[in-house]
């Protein structure tokens, strides 16, 4: 599932540095005559996005899938884990906008309580992905040689492991293990981060790569500089852009292989609040009532395209071939 | 191109064998006590325990069980799931059905998304442009947890046009599992034609072919065209062992017959052996496809030479 973004990510990325007018983030773009200062392509690319209602609307509703992690009793004062049988599958009322599914649980307040889990796994996984990606892909870039050999064969190994299909023997097993929420959830970071950083590492190396030859870089290695600091203040911002984009669509991704995997049974089970457990649970009533599977696809799809678009709209921005 | 073939095949046996290991190992290494799951609830005796562990080899050292299943699996034997049938004649059962779903995926793919992403590069910043690029913006944000049942739930019981569900595999019902396989990919070729399409637009030889006078037609239909589905073949291939991963939700929903459907319920019933056939058998799938991918990438494009 995650490849999807991310060939998409990077193909276009890996195009767009080709193109006639050199990297799209290159320090320096041309200075324009009533302003002394150079703009930096960071502060070109915020000008671009925020002319662009859609990066605003995935701004919104990321804002507000956040706060909904943070704080869920603001959007609903109900409790998800209150399921009377009497009131199984009742339609919508004053008290529960969207009804009640099979077991009686409000279906609006489920959805909004399984936000927290999602986000947070998700944002975790993002974030591990993230770091294992730029560590990795930064060190085999710069240092080459037999680090880079091993670095690109652990990235052939992993890639030839399918996200879902690896999440579901690795989940499997933290199954047979037992084990309560808190432990799930960890493992889900842990899975989902190490098996999905392969695209943010080939990314950062090669760029890294590019930007290794240029003379500024060999300016500041005469100058003195470590390896620690050419690579951090002279290389690293050279790729911090496709790599944002990977990161931002990776945790979109993220967020719906762990539905899926709870979907499946493998993710987190009851009583845990997840929008995948709640459309398996759904799922098989939908011919009597589908209002419980419609609520929490409708989270889970606006909080991952929120991600996309987000991710789309700051590729375009850093893409100068599009302005 | 002998050395790169070699090379490339090393590469993918080095990935295979880390591949399995890492699912044998997690499987089955740390997993409770298989004999015990093999009896159920019934208590075993002392003397049918030290029978059971020689007869499945749980005496020998792990690297060495390691490679009795390495050996098994390059023999083209899956083993034997914990009711005592055949892995093998499981997936020669399901196979079928879900290459058959696949292949409509693919077809959904090529057809939608790669002729959606022609025109909209040759009509670039159109309405057909910028609509379907936030179609498929949409498209692509729908996982297919969401997309299978709600598909489901419109097509075969709000508006009976399909079979609610598909079991064997009659070809039409499994078109509508097979479109919705397809959905994700769809969106992403047709991002893909676009940019590599409306990439190769500008360049020189477009420029020399338009210059001669060809009819456009010609120019787009083969000087365009053809330098623009390279990067679509590589997208395919990949997306082939994506597909097979993917099919395991839409299965699942749509009640198919398939190896996708098989895991579920392997994965149901606590069957380790069976979700281990499995995975083997879609992991080796899939790095068979990047190889094959690999290669057609060279004749297809004669200025990629390898050492």
């Amino acid at each position: 599932m995650s490849s999807d973004f991310e060939t998409v990510a990077a193909t276009e990325l890996h195009t767009a540095t080709r193109g006639p007018q050199g990297e799209p983030n290159a320090p320096g773009q041309p200075h324009t005559m009533e302003t002394q200062k150079p703009r930096s392509a960071g502060a070109d690319a915020w000008r671009e996005l925020r002319r662009k209602p859609l990066f605003w609307i995935g701004v919104a509703i990321a804002a507000v899938v956040v706060v909904m992690a943070a704080f869920p009793s603001l959007f609903t004062s109900a409790d998800p884990t209150v399921c009377p049988l009497s009131r199984r599958m009742g339609g919508p009322s004053g008290e529960a906008i969207f009804g009640y599914d099979v077991q009686g649980c409000d279906v609006f307040a489920k959805a909004v309580y399984g936000t927290k889990n999602s986000v947070m796994i998700g944002g975790g996984a993002a974030l591990l992905a993230g770091v294992v990606g730029m560590l990795l892909g930064l060190t085999a870039g710069f240092f080459g040689s037999w680090w880079d050999g091993i670095v690109s064969r652990i990235i052939d190994i992993v890639l030839g492991l399918p996200l879902l299909l690896a999440g579901i023997v690795f989940m499997k097993r933290v199954s047979n293990a037992g084990g309560g929420e808190t432990a799930r959830i960890v493992a889900l970071i842990a899975i989902l981060g190490l098996l999905g950083w392969t695209t943010a590492a080939r990314v950062i190396r090669a760029s890294v790569i590019t930007a290794k030859q240029q003379d500024y870089v060999q300016a500041a290695r005469m100058l003195g500089a470590g390896n620690g600091r050419i690579m951090w203040r002279h290389i690293l911002p050279n790729a911090i852009a496709p790599f944002t984009v990977i990161i931002t669509m990776a945790l979109g991704a993220f967020i719906a292989a762990e539905a899926t995997l709870s979907f499946l049974g493998v993710g987190l089970v009851p009583p845990s609040q997840s929008w995948g457990l709640a459309i398996s649970e759904a799922n098989p009533y939908k011919r009597e009532d589908f209002v419980p599977l419609l609520v929490p696809s409708a989270f889970l799809a606006l909080t991952v395209l929120a991600f996309i678009i987000l991710g789309d709209t700051i590729r375009e921005a850093f893409d100068p071939k599009l302005r | 191109m002998f050395r790169y073939l070699v090379r490339r095949f090393l590469q993918m046996i080095l990935v295979f064998i880390a591949t399995t290991f890492i699912v044998y190992a997690l499987m089955y290494a740390t997993g409770g006590d298989p004999i015990q799951a093999l009896a159920g609830e019934r208590p075993v005796s002392p003397t049918q325990r030290a029978q059971l562990v020689k007869e499945y080899g749980l005496d020998q050292p792990f690297w060495k069980r390691y490679l009795d299943y390495l050996n098994d699996l390059l023999h083209g034997d899956f083993g034997q799931t914990l009711t005592g049938r055949s892995i093998n004649d499981i997936i020669a059962e399901s196979l079928p059905t879900t290459a058959k779903l696949a292949v409509i995926a693919i077809l959904t793919t090529i057809l939608v998304g790669v002729t959606a992403g022609i025109i909209a590069a040759i009509r670039r910043g159109g309405i057909f442009d910028n609509s379907t690029l936030i179609l498929t913006l949409i498209i692509i944000g729908v996982p297919t947890v969401v997309l299978a049942p709600v598909a489901q739930l419109v097509f075969t019981i709000k508006l009976p046009w399909f079979p609610t569900t598909a079991g064997e595999g009659n070809l039409y019902a499994l078109l509508l599992p097979g479109i919705v396989l397809g959905a994700l990919s769809v969106a992403t070729a047709m991002r893909l034609t676009r940019t590599s399409f409306s990439e190769n637009q500008r360049s020189d030889y477009v420029r020399t072919a338009r210059s001669k006078g060809l009819p456009t037609r010609r120019v787009v239909g083969v000087h365009i065209l053809r330098n623009s589905l390279i990067p679509i073949v590589t997208f395919l291939g990949i997306e082939l062992g994506a597909l097979m991963a993917g099919a395991i939700v839409t299965e699942g929903v749509f009640n198919i017959n398939g190896v996708g459907f098989q895991l579920a319920r392997a994965l149901r019933t606590e069957d380790t052996p069976l979700v281990v056939g499995i995975v083997s058998v879609l992991v080796i799938i899939f790095l068979v496809a990047s190889l094959v991918v690999d290669l057609l990438y060279a004749v297809l494009d004669p200025r990629i030479r390898y050492e």
